[in-house]
């Protein structure tokens, strides 16, 4: 991916093992990264998911391409690396729509927080939920506790 | 004493028709919906979690059980995604990736019919459905006599698929109706001769239904690409994309096949119109399929290690399931567990459009809208 | 026992038919409703390839009394804070409105509980209640579901009733009555085939899409809506309460058959057995060109049961001929229902207003004028469909 090697010289670059691109950068950068990706009309988000790495959350964003034309599509994955607690990190919901429940999908399950995020709720889990962060790798199921419930926003 | 001017309706979750255990918050005025949002996470089972303490091979029937009604796609998904994590180490054969795609083909038909019935059956026609079941049942027929399971499979294995064909399954050409249940010709000539001719008269050319899914729920190109939609509603927005296409795994770029897309601007019809092509389009390919099946006999399972242990990476893959995009986030830190896996549903994505489509429509029209984008639940929450 | 009835006091004569009458009607209900239902079940699986009920009686045809059962001994569910009246009552009314339709409906020559001569402004009336008994069941229950379906089946059902009578004035016009047994003699004087189906054959097909919004069955089932409702207005009911919404829908569907039939195919009228056999003798002997061994023992067969075409006999040939005709839109209707989707709130109304209306109002004034025609210049056929007969020979009137 050539534009992103010019625009952006600092980040890592790399192949997956089958052919799509991965671009670390830094937290500040992200915005500027998936703007990039977005006007080289990467502008339909796959995926946004996080990987524990036990000392860091690495929070990955798979961009695409639809192109009628074009054959064996590649995929752009911008990672950034985040505190495994109180991580924050610029939401990409309001230029990709689609990316709103994957973004509160990854809170749900490891504690990122998006800034500027419409709707920032868990999603999966309940929204009183109280047991933490599930995916995360030294989560603990405190069950048969049951997480203390509270009223309902939407009960009327 | 303040008047109420709207009133919230709780559809779900147990609502007769949210296909599984949705709730969809919908505020109405009068008949016409002016805002909708969906609550999921009814079913969430902790698939991406329990496949952290499970072996490649064990993950695969929980991936069965995310899309329960497209099993063998999600398998391909994870397989195939697991396959490329270990490079050159395992070479998949032939006759296998042909199996594969066989099945992915059968199950994209029997799924579809499922579609097309649950979204004939909320728009009120009844007896659509049970037709769709009727046809699913001799394709269950089928499956169970090839994977043993009839509706989840686990049948491909890393490397391979569990077994081969049993003998006489393919048939001949030359199958007619009554061999719907024993051969796979059998069935797709009974499809092609049959079953599409009745859905085409009882449903798609049938006025009231036209009435109600046309200019129904529209969706357009930039917004379906914008909310990540895939699949048929993709598709049905008239975006040619396809991922055999433009992006073939297995062995799709050797098939000769067409991408149906709608081109009333993305309505209901339109996405109705695509999934009822794309099964014609599948049946071609399973024909394919089985004229090369049944000349080139041979293994179906290729050298794989006793304990699966993948090399450390990252892999990222991406096909063309029946509802749409599914893909995998699989790492490996090299053990025999993968280290995460991240499963994108389309039926996940797909649900953000309701609160997108939905305001404006009658109330009536979101269960269209909703059978139309043809959710799973049980991949939504997985 | 004659001499004994017309010693009995006057007062006590009347009580004692109404008795009567009330509970041949009631039995009569619940038999058609024990029938119909099970039809509709028969007739749903025969089109999905099902089985359908086949445990109770002969092939399942008793299914409706353990059905009844066991909704008889099943436990009333009433949610908090229902309206207890509305919601208790709105079962029993809705009852009634479908009951009373069979006072009127002549079931065989003579066969009348109330021989009114309002009967079409009578069913128009009684209908209306069915109205108040869904919009009670709707706001009593505290439901939202059970509140929009009220709302949709109210608005539907007043919209489809001014359509229903405007298509059925065309009849009223031809006969000058609105008696219900006046206008099945009408059909029988009008002769062989005199039936209004093909002279009012827009009013007929008015009739027919405008009754099953009337009888909120699909496509116009909207009240109930099961996909998007839940049940609609009776979400709320369990037990025998809901039973008696089950019944009230049945009933109905087999009444408004039976004023169908009445209206445009002839009630109970129809050839008993001597004169079908006198027509086949007829057409044996050649319309009397010639004559032959066959033709006369046919003739002889009808002449030696002549005795059929009075009295007793008489009345049953056209009871059964009055069943066969309902059931003939009792099986369309379950036809109708089992194929097609469900339309939309707005899609109903324009229907309602913009089409069938318009379209009614069209056949009264296209009745009137040939009426008139037919009035004052005699001779010329009363309407198109009859004179369609007239060229065939078939209506020598």
């Amino acid at each position: 991916m050539d534009f992103l090697n010019e625009k952006f010289p600092d980040a890592q670059l790399s192949d997956q093992l089958n052919g799509d691109t991965e671009i670390l950068v830094d937290t500040k950068e992200y915005e500027k990264v998936v703007r990039a990706c977005y006007e080289a009309g990467y502008t339909f988000c796959s995926v946004l998911s996080a990987i524990d790495w036990k000392d860091r959350l690495t929070l990955v964003t798979s961009l695409c391409r639809i192109v009628p034309e074009e054959v064996n599509t590649r995929t752009i994955h911008v990672k950034v690396d985040l505190p495994r607690s109180g991580g924050r990190v610029w939401s990409i919901s309001n230029l990709y729509p689609g990316a709103n429940w994957h973004e509160r999908e990854t809170y749900d399950m490891y504690g990122i927080r998006f800034e500027g995020h419409p709707n920032h709720r868990r999603i999966l889990l309940p929204d009183n939920w109280q047991g933490g962060f599930p995916l995360l790798k030294d989560f603990v199921d405190h069950r048969p506790k049951r997480p203390r419930l509270v009223r309902h926003r939407y009960a009327e | 004493m303040e008047q109420a001017k709207e009133l919230l309706v709780n559809m779900g979750p147990q609502h007769p028709s949210t296909h599984g255990v949705l709730r969809l918050m919908v505020k109405l005025d009068g008949e016409t919906v002016t805002w909708c949002e969906p609550d999921i996470g009814y079913l969430h089972r902790c698939f991406e979690k329990l496949s952290e303490f499970k072996t490649y091979p064990q993950v695969i029937p929980f991936t069965d059980r995310t899309d329960y009604l497209a099993a063998i796609t999600n398998e391909l998904c994870f397989v195939e995604g697991t396959e490329k994590l270990f490079g050159d180490a395992i070479v998949v054969p032939e006759r296998a990736q042909y199996i594969r795609v066989l099945l992915a083909e059968f199950q994209r038909i029997c799924s579809h019919l499922l579609a097309l019935g649950a979204m004939a059956m909320d728009i009120g026609a009844i007896t659509p459905f049970l037709y769709a079941w009727r046809d699913r049942e001799k394709m269950y027929s089928l499956f169970e006599r090839i994977t043993g399971g009839r509706m989840l499979y686990n049948y491909l294995r890393i490397g391979g698929v569990r077994n081969d064909l049993p003998a006489g399954i393919l048939g001949t050409p030359t199958d007619g109706e009554d061999k719907a249940d024993q051969t796979i010709w059998g069935f797709i000539n009974y499809f092609d001769s049959y079953v599409w001719p009745q859905w085409e008269a009882l449903v798609t050319d049938n006025r009231i239904f036209q009435w109600r899914t046309q200019d129904v729920g529209k969706l357009s190109a930039a917004n379906a690409i914008a909310y990540g939609a895939s699949g048929a509603v993709l598709r049905g927005s008239g975006v040619k994309f396809d991922l055999r296409k433009n992006l073939p795994n297995a062995i799709y770029d050797r098939f000769e096949f067409d991408i149906p897309v709608g081109k009333a601007g993305g309505d209901c019809f339109d996405r109705w119109i695509v999934r009822a092509e794309e099964m014609r389009q599948s049946s071609r390919i399973v024909k394919q399929a089985l004229a090369w099946l049944a000349e080139n006999p041979g293994e179906t399972m290729g050298k794989v290690p006793r304990i699966l242990k993948p090399p450390k990476g990252e892999i990222y893959h991406r096909i063309e399931g029946a509802r749409g995009e599914v893909s995998c986030y699989i790492v490996s830190d090299g053990g025999t567990n993968p280290y995460k896996v991240k499963w994108r549903s389309p039926c996940f994505v797909h649900l953000q459009l309701m609160p997108l489509i939905c305001p404006g429509q009658k109330i009536a029209d979101v269960i269209a809208i909703l059978g139309s984008i043809d959710i799973v639940l049980g991949e939504v929450d997985r | 026992m004659v001499a004994l009835w017309n010693n009995l006091p006057h007062l006590v004569q009347i009580w004692l038919l109404g008795l009567g009458k009330g509970s041949l009607i009631l039995v009569w209900c619940l038999a058609n409703f024990a029938f119909a239902m099970v039809l509709e079940r028969k007739v749903s699986a025969w089109m999905q390839n099902r089985v359908g009920p086949w445990r109770s009686g002969l092939h399942g045809w008793l299914q409706a009394i353990p059905d009844l059962l066991k909704l008889f001994v099943k436990e009333y569910i009433e949610p908090r804070n229902v309206d207890r009246p509305l919601f208790i009552l709105a079962p029993l009314v809705g009852f009634l409105s479908a009951v009373l339709i069979w006072l009127i409906v002549p079931i065989g020559p003579g066969g009348t509980a109330m021989n009114l001569d309002i009967g079409i402004i009578f069913i128009a009336a009684i209908t209306g209640y069915d109205v108040i008994a869904i919009f009670m069941a709707g706001w009593g229950s505290n439901n939202k579901y059970s509140l929009l379906g009220a709302m949709r089946g109210a608005a539907q059902m007043i919209s489809y009733e001014v359509t229903l009578v405007m298509s059925i004035i065309g009849v009223v016009m031809m006969v000058g009555s609105l008696r219900l047994s006046d206008i099945v003699e009408a059909q029988v004087n009008r002769g062989f085939f005199g039936w209004f189906l093909l002279p009012q054959i827009i009013g007929f097909g008015v009739f027919i899409i405008a009754s099953l919004a009337e009888l909120n069955r699909a496509p116009f089932d909207l009240s109930e809506a099961e996909s998007e409702l839940v049940s609609g207005y009776h979400t709320e009911y369990s037990g025998f309460r809901w039973a008696v919404f089950a019944l009230t829908e049945y009933i109905h569907l087999v009444g408004w058959s039976s004023i169908a039939a009445t209206l445009f195919l002839g009630g109970w009228s129809g050839p008993n057995l001597p004169q079908v056999l006198q027509g086949l003798g007829n057409i044996l002997n050649g319309l009397g060109a010639f004559t032959n061994v066959a033709g006369d023992a046919v003739s002889n067969a009808a002449v030696s049961i002549g005795f059929m075409n009075t009295g007793m006999w008489a009345w049953a040939v056209g009871f059964i001929w009055f069943a066969l005709k309902t059931y003939l839109f009792v099986f369309l209707a379950m036809w109708i229902r089992w194929t097609l989707p469900r339309v939309r709130i707005d899609q109903l109304m324009d229907l309602g207003w913009k089409f069938l209306l318009p379209v009614s109002l069209f056949n009264i004034f296209l009745t009137g004028v040939l009426r008139f025609v037919a009035v004052n210049y005699n001779g010329l056929p009363v309407s198109l469909g009859s004179f369609t007969l007239r060229l065939l020979g078939l209506w020598a009137n």
